[in-house]
């Protein structure tokens, strides 16, 4: 599941149309939309908001695969409608600083510096939003940094001001950028999902099997030894299920336990017919 | 593949900070007041990190000399290692720095000329005593080597030390610096060795060993004291085929007379490492076969030990005197 936080209305409108979201009718007080891959929140301006939304979001419905915020953002020379990635956020008021990986190549990264109002004094170095430092704060509390990115849509600069933008120019801006966006967004799923391990062998988890405890009067250091017994088993590519029958030959559960372990310390596994 | 380059605000001017952004100048780099603001804070994922490393540019403060682990050494008195970089750009399933770090991104040290201060008064300390020093530890000695010059800066100073020895250990073949230098007779470069099944089963982006050999070939042929560290011997069904045939190709390919020493060790780890490896990797073999828990580590069993030590020690032991090969337990 991917996780989305947007602070406007506005600037959610096309997101949810291009993913088709609908909305969830008991997601008080945040106004929550949802299909089987993502889930947007409505958090309303400001970090305090973003930081409430954030863990909210948690406490509701737990991990995610990622966590993006995404939303506008002032930039004093930067093309209005041109996004940005934050490789780096700054709270503009305590001046704490987080540095967020970039996995991907090839992409526009920069500084998003959170203010409490817009900014009218633009560094030509950094990207002005109002989210993303309670974004971070909230975000890291729940998963890792890895899995914690901020994408803006610049959507006023030094010509075409804030002072200026209504919220038709705004929907207009972030509509044009959905597209960009969306793809940005999975680059960054997909380079998540290199992190899943080439070498390991695809053994069967250690769920697999039987519950020894229904079988078996166990105690609680049994339960604890068996998990990891099972892990290992698995992990060697021998079946859990096979387990079952072996179970019967053993008086007790430590014997049963025992045989296991004394199998993986003295039968190595075969690189060549390796799982 | 290096995502974007971190810089220490102390090392931005540095000449070193400059040539690796060069290296890297199409990469986004970011500056930041130490290291330690990306490098191993809490809430990180070593495995995604891994996948696309960032590159952090730093200053090594404190100590840089560190006493080496017991059993670490080829003989000689006293021990160190220094580090000028941490983590390693292979992804062998076995390394131990899986388990130091919470961070994979790989992070440089420009400063080398402080480090060569602290080796020098080690080796003053010393007095006649031998001084062993040892890179290699915390990343591979030369596998950065046409990016941080490193080996080109460090090898060259260790002739104004007699009594000291600089053993570089790697698994690389970037050695075109080494090759383009006068051999000093007190520097080794050690070559990590496995068996085929194991180099490509787990020790991913590693050069294949018919490369390292070939490396090692060219750099005893200029001049080089090569040694070969058959270390972590793995247990696995074919092992006996797989290391008779690592060291028979040893034979053929290098003038094992020659070598400095060859050094074995079977797979063990501190216990606190070994917890973190199998649960970034619970569903890996190297993590449940024939793994127990003895003495602060996690290895072998004594017999299972034994058996890889000396089906190999023998093997060894036919080709080069038994004075030049030492066990580590």
């Amino acid at each position: 599941m991917i996780n989305i936080l947007v602070a406007l209305n506005a600037e959610a409108k096309s997101i949810r149309q291009v993913l088709k979201l609908r909305a969830l009718q008991d997601s008080a007080p945040w106004r929550c939309y949802v299909n089987d891959r993502y889930r947007l929140i409505v958090t309303g301006t400001g970090s305090l908001n973003m930081a409430m939304a954030t863990s909210w979001l948690y406490g509701a419905y737990g991990a995610a695969s990622l966590w993006v915020n995404i939303g506008s953002a002032g930039h004093k020379t930067a093309e209005v409608g041109s996004v940005v990635i934050a490789n780096k956020i700054e709270d503009g008021k305590s001046g704490q600083t987080w540095f967020i990986p970039i996995l991907v190549n090839g992409i526009s990264p920069g500084t998003i510096c959170t203010v409490e109002r817009a900014e009218v004094e633009c560094s030509d170095l950094n990207f002005y939003d109002m989210e993303a430092s309670g974004f971070i704060q909230a975000a890291l509390r729940v998963t890792e940094r890895e899995r914690i990115h901020s994408i803006k849509i610049v959507s006023d600069n030094a010509i075409e001001r804030s002072d200026d933008l209504d919220e038709l120019r705004l929907m207009e801006i972030i509509e044009a950028a959905t597209e960009t966006v969306l793809t940005r967004l999975q680059q960054i799923f997909d380079s998540l999902g290199l992190g899943v391990d080439k070498t390991m062998p695809k053994s069967k988890t250690s769920r697999e099997g039987f519950n020894l405890g229904k079988l078996r009067r166990i105690s609680s250091a049994q339960e604890h030894r068996w998990r990891e017994l099972k892990r290992r088993w698995s992990a060697v590519g021998w079946s859990i299920d096979s387990l079952r029958q072996t179970l019967d030959s053993h008086k007790s559960t430590t014997d049963f336990l025992d045989w296991m372990e004394s199998e993986l310390l003295s039968k190595p596994i075969s690189l060549e017919r390796k799982p | 593949m290096v995502t974007q380059v971190y810089i220490e605000e102390a090392v931005r001017h540095h000449a070193r900070t400059a040539k690796l952004l060069e290296h890297y100048s199409g990469k986004p780099h970011l500056y930041l007041e130490r290291h330690q603001e990306v490098f191993n804070p809490r809430g990180q994922n070593f495995r995604l990190q891994k996948q696309n490393p960032s590159l952090i540019i730093a200053e090594k403060h404190g100590t840089r000399i560190h006493s080496a682990p017991p059993a670490y050494g080829t003989g000689g008195e006293q021990h160190y290692y220094f580090s000028h970089m941490l983590n390693c750009v292979y992804d062998c399933r076995y390394c131990f720095l899986q388990g130091m770090y919470r961070s994979a991104n790989y992070l440089v040290f420009v400063n080398f000329e402080d480090f060569v201060k602290d080796i020098d008064a080690t080796v003053e300390a010393a007095g006649d005593s031998e001084v062993w020093f040892y890179s290699g530890y915390d990343c591979d000695s030369l596998a950065f080597e046409p990016i941080t010059g490193f080996a080109e800066f460090f090898i060259p100073k260790f002739s104004q030390w007699p009594n000291a020895i600089l053993e570089l250990r790697t698994k690389s073949t970037q050695i075109r610096a080494l090759l383009q230098m006068q051999p000093l007779d007190n520097v080794v470069i050690a070559f990590s060795l496995n068996s085929d099944a194991i180099a490509s089963n787990i020790e991913e982006r590693a050069p294949s060993i018919e490369k390292r050999l070939d490396a090692m070939y060219k750099l005893q042929q200029a001049g080089w004291k090569v040694a070969a560290r058959l270390d972590p011997l793995i247990w696995y069904a074919e092992f006996e085929q797989g290391y008779e045939n690592l060291i028979q190709r040893m034979v053929e390919q290098l003038d094992c007379e020659a070598l400095h020493s060859v050094s074995l060790g079977s797979f063990r780890l501190p216990d606190g490492f070994f917890k973190i490896l199998a649960k970034l990797y619970p569903g890996h073999w190297l993590f449940a076969s024939g793994i127990q828990a003895r003495e602060g580590q996690h290895g072998y069993t004594e017999k299972v030990t034994e058996l890889l030590l000396d089906y190999c020690e023998e093997k060894v032991k036919q080709s080069m005197p038994s004075t030049k090969i030492y066990r580590h337990q």
